[in-house]
């Protein structure tokens, strides 16, 4: 820890960064409450700072200190402790742990998706809970991923896939909320030659992770490397849907949690992404696309970005004939996992999503790309349009709807 | 007229001034520059329990181990009773060792042997080599709060200060002395000022005054270079139990862990020089101890100067005693009206000025006791004041902020209630723009550096980097410096910073001052000397 913060040279490019400092001044900033406060409270003198708890998570300060620190991850030392402590309060606990609860809402999407529509319902949570009541909750499908999953047939079923096995890590959201991605992912690999297989997964516990709760996360993490330590060993590829998820996967096990074989899972791990660009780059991608005319403003998910992959979404769109996409490059959409559900933090959220709003309103476009669910949910509330994952794009293009 | 003038404003200057205040001594003190500036602040502040001076200087020892009661009592605003420990290494002679228990217990100094095992879990940094471990009283002591601590309770009873005065000559009358010729280095102007007694208390400088009456008073400057490490890499001062030498004394402080120190007798007091070899030799013996400390980041690499009593011949500066002397000019030398101090160190400056105002109250004839061991300096923080600096700042930054500043606390509070007062300037230390201009205002014409002594303004990760114009800024918006002299200001503290980062540190600490430097360049259009004035 001291040899983290030592790293720190106040060069102060994290707070030029933050999309939280440009928006809240009263935020201390990732240089200040991360290493300044981890300093500082080595000595006893300082043990939190005031609206610390602002901090999104984004992992920008991360992506851009020259230093190597993680502020982020320093930065969630107080909360960290102050969660072990007491634990989670109900409100973080029910954002962090809609995973228990999808097994039962994709039996009765319409109870479940009726009853968190409803307007006195939702005044109640956000007097209770102190969920906002403005922001719409994720829309539960009436099917589990899963379920559609062991329905469909592969292509490989019979024969060996000319390029082998991947491992698919779908997430929560996928599973429950948007098992269509995870059929325009399958379907996608599959095109391209790729066996998918399914491991025994639970959620990725990253918003357990971000709320504080590191003990009831490393349960979680520990699952899914039970279950991702084999394929990993074996060589197979490791994709991820959700760039939250693939964050965890390659970076918080190993340095948060510090879980035992995180390294060797992590080293297998790919954003979807990132994958197919690494498969056009030595020449296993088909490029079978139908031409369409289409602009296509993308918006690049913080947690991506930490990732340091680059923008592989945008190239791969790029290669379909007629399309045309581009970066937006609007910071942060604000939303941040459970973050933006957050009575307290909803207004704040929703001002630091203003210049993606802004971005995709003046693109004019009538659907933009991002590559994770809940920047994609801010970005249909906030700007009115539609959002999709990259691999749908890919999905039409190759015709793998039909029609 | 004045009956007594100090000359000198550390720890043990401030003391004299006290002590004769509580006397009912009319007097006033002296200072070249601002107060503390010279020895009491360029030291490692530890509040000695006596330990390192057991075997081979007893009589320091037991004054150590007596003041260092009295000074936690009289001083708590002052003192970090953080403890302290002696650790024997593998390589440490362990007949030395049962010789320094002996020592310390005839000394009256609180020894208790400690379980390695279970000190190594409570100090992770200690090095594998420890084989033999003692709990000290020692404690960390900040030399600024109590010389200001003295100061102000010297000034409640009436007593004078002036600061910045270099002091030019002694005013003579009829073979003794009589008062101080002055140069007023704010204005440039000469003043007199005159009294029945000069006290010398001017420390590694005491010589220098001595000699203007004419009298020879042997004082060895002796340099000491000390390392500021980043962070706090100890919870407890760790000394190495094996005969004094340098490099054996880590000292957490606040944010911050001093390793010290060398010894280098030097001609000239101003010499505060940092060798870069120095340098080197502290880090590789701290890291006998410590082996994190040959890698991790030192902010800054500074000296001071001891001033030792002793003949100047011979090398050795270690094998002089740390105790001091009372020089009685009129019973040595047949100069009346001067008396010298010089010697000892900071743990015993309350007995070092009670001995010496005890001679000099016998010349002017007042025969009212000293007080000063029984008093506290300063009554204990009103609690009205820290309910509402709490409310502003928070708990834990109150007590630091209440601490820092013991006897003007309710000008800060009145700063830090005013528009913008809470805003942080100084990050790395957690100084808000209500303490600095609150400790501005009781100040004439303040430099950045008299602010950082008061605020720990720069003291922390970015030495000034940002926080340094920063707080120009915020002097400049509240009218107490005009803007024309923020450049100055600005490379004066910035030099005074680099000084202590380009003498020899490298790795971090150099990356970033490299940065500091280009800002200040290209942002500011500075070209600060990299040398430095110094002493600022």
């Amino acid at each position: 820890m001291i040899s983290e913060y030592d790293a720190c040279l106040k060069c102060t490019i994290c707070e030029m960064h933050c999309p939280m400092l440009r928006v809240a001044p009263e935020f201390p900033g990732p240089k200040n409450g991360g290493p300044g406060l981890a300093r500082l409270r080595a000595a006893g003198e300082v043990a939190e700072l005031d609206h610390l708890d602002l901090c999104l998570g984004c992992r920008t300060c991360d992506t851009v200190c020259p230093s190597g620190i993680h502020p982020a991850d320093l930065i969630a030392v107080p909360r960290r402790e102050k969660v072990g402590r007491r634990g989670l309060s109900l409100r973080d606990w029910v954002l962090t742990h809609t995973y228990l609860v999808g097994p039962v809402a994709v039996r009765m999407p319409w109870l479940t998706n009726g009853v968190l529509a409803n307007r006195p319902v939702r005044w109640a949570m956000e007097k209770v809970l102190r969920i906002d009541r403005h922001k719409p909750m994720p829309r539960y499908a009436n099917h589990s991923f899963r379920e559609w999953f062991a329905r469909h047939e592969s292509p490989w079923k019979d024969r060996p896939a000319p390029n082998g096995k991947v491992a698919y890590f779908h997430g929560c959201s996928v599973q429950y909320m948007e098992p269509h991605i995870g059929r325009h992912v399958v379907e996608v690999l599959e095109h391209n030659g790729f066996e998918v297989i399914l491991p025994e997964q639970t959620c990725c516990g990253l918003p357990i992770i971000a709320n504080g709760d590191l003990r009831g996360a490393a349960g979680n993490g520990r699952f899914n490397l039970r279950h991702l330590r084999a394929p990993a060993e074996a060589g197979i590829p490791i994709v991820v849907s959700s760039t939250s998820c693939s964050l965890t996967l390659k970076h918080d096990y190993q340095h948060v949690l510090h879980l035992d074989g995180a390294d060797v899972v992590a080293r297998q791990v790919y954003d979807i992404s990132e994958f197919l660009l690494a498969c056009h780059e030595q020449g296993l991608l088909r490029t079978d696309f139908r031409p369409t005319q289409e602009r296509l403003p993308y918006h690049q998910p913080c947690h991506q970005r930490a990732q340091g992959i680059g923008l592989p979404a945008v190239t791969l769109l790029n290669l379909i004939p007629g399309v045309k996409a581009w970066n937006l490059d609007a910071s942060c959409c604000g939303s941040s996992g459970t973050y933006g559900f957050k009575e307290e933090k909803y207004e704040v959220s929703m001002k630091v999503g203003e210049p993606l709003r802004e971005a995709l309103l003046a693109a004019g476009a009538p659907r933009a790309v991002s590559d994770c669910e809940t920047c994609r949910w801010q970005m249909e509330y906030q700007a009115g349009i539609q959002a999709v994952h990259p691999v749908s794009v890919l999905w039409e293009a190759y015709g793998l709807g039909g029609a | 007229m004045l009956q007594a003038i100090v000359i000198g404003g550390g720890a043990t200057g401030a003391g004299i001034l006290r002590d004769l205040a509580l006397r009912g001594i009319k007097a006033a003190l002296v200072e070249q520059g601002d107060l503390v500036h010279g020895t009491s602040s360029r030291y490692h502040g530890l509040l000695h329990s006596g330990g390192r001076y057991a075997v081979k200087d007893a009589e320091s020892a037991r004054e150590c181990a007596e003041e260092n009661q009295i000074v936690r009592r009289i001083a708590p605003f002052a003192v970090e009773p953080c403890g302290g420990l002696f650790v024997r290494l593998e390589q440490d002679d362990p007949a030395y060792a049962a010789q320094w228990v002996t020592a310390c217990r005839e000394a009256g100094i609180a020894v208790e042997e400690l379980d390695v095992d279970r000190l190594r879990r409570e100090e992770p940094l200690l090095a594998e080599s420890v084989r033999e471990a003692y709990a000290v009283p020692d404690a960390s002591v900040d030399g600024w709060r109590l010389v200001q601590g003295n100061v102000a309770a010297a000034e409640a009873y009436g007593a004078r200060v002036y600061t910045y005065r270099r002091v030019e000559g002694l005013l003579m009358s009829g073979g003794n002395v009589a008062g101080v010729r002055l140069r007023n280095l704010a204005t440039g102007e000469e003043e007199r000022l005159e009294a029945e007694m000069v006290i010398n208390a001017a420390g590694a400088w005491a010589g220098q005054i001595a000699a203007m009456a004419g009298i020879q008073l042997d004082v060895v400057a002796d340099r000491g270079v000390l390392l500021v490490y980043h962070g706090r890499l100890t919870s407890r001062v760790v000394n190495r139990l094996r005969k004094p030498g340098n490099g054996d004394i880590f000292v957490p402080t606040g944010s911050v862990t001093l390793l010290g120190t060398t010894a280098t007798p030097v001609p000239d007091p101003d010499d505060i020089r940092v060798p870069a070899g120095e340098v080197e030799e502290l880090k590789r013996l701290g890291a006998e101890m410590l082996p994190l400390a040959a890698s991790a980041r030192v902010l800054r690499a500074f000296a001071g100067v001891r001033p030792l009593y002793g003949s100047r011949s011979g090398g050795n500066t270690r094998e002089l005693s740390r105790t001091f002397v009372v020089v009685d000019h009129k019973a040595e030398h047949g100069v009346g009206g001067l008396v010298s101090i010089v010697g000892g160190k900071l743990t015993t400056y309350r007995l070092m000025a009670e001995r010496v105002v005890d001679v000099a109250a016998s010349h002017l004839g007042v025969t009212a006791p000293c007080r000063t061991a029984t008093e506290p300096i300063l009554p204990p923080p009103d609690r009205g004041a820290m309910a509402r600096i709490t409310s502003l700042v928070g708990t834990e930054r109150a007590r630091a902020v209440a601490d820092r500043h013991p006897a003007s606390l309710p000008d800060i509070i009145r700063a830090m209630e005013e528009p913008g007062g809470r805003q942080i300037v100084c990050e790395c230390e957690q100084v808000t723009a209500g303490e600095l201009v609150g400790t501005a205002r009781s100040l004439d014409n303040p430099s950045l550096g008299d602010l950082r002594r008061r605020t720990r303004l720069g003291m922390g990760t970015c030495q000034g980097g940002f926080c340094g114009y920063r707080a120009a800024l915020a002097l400049v918006r509240a009218d107490l410096i005009p803007a024309s002299r923020v450049p100055e200001l600005l490379a004066r503290f910035q030099a005074e910073r680099w000084r202590g980062v380009r003498g020899g540190l490298g790795g971090l600490e150099l990356r970033a001052a490299e940065l500091n430097y280009a800002l200040a360049r290209s942002q500011l259009a500075m070209e600060p000397e990299a040398g430095g004035v110094g002493h600022d």
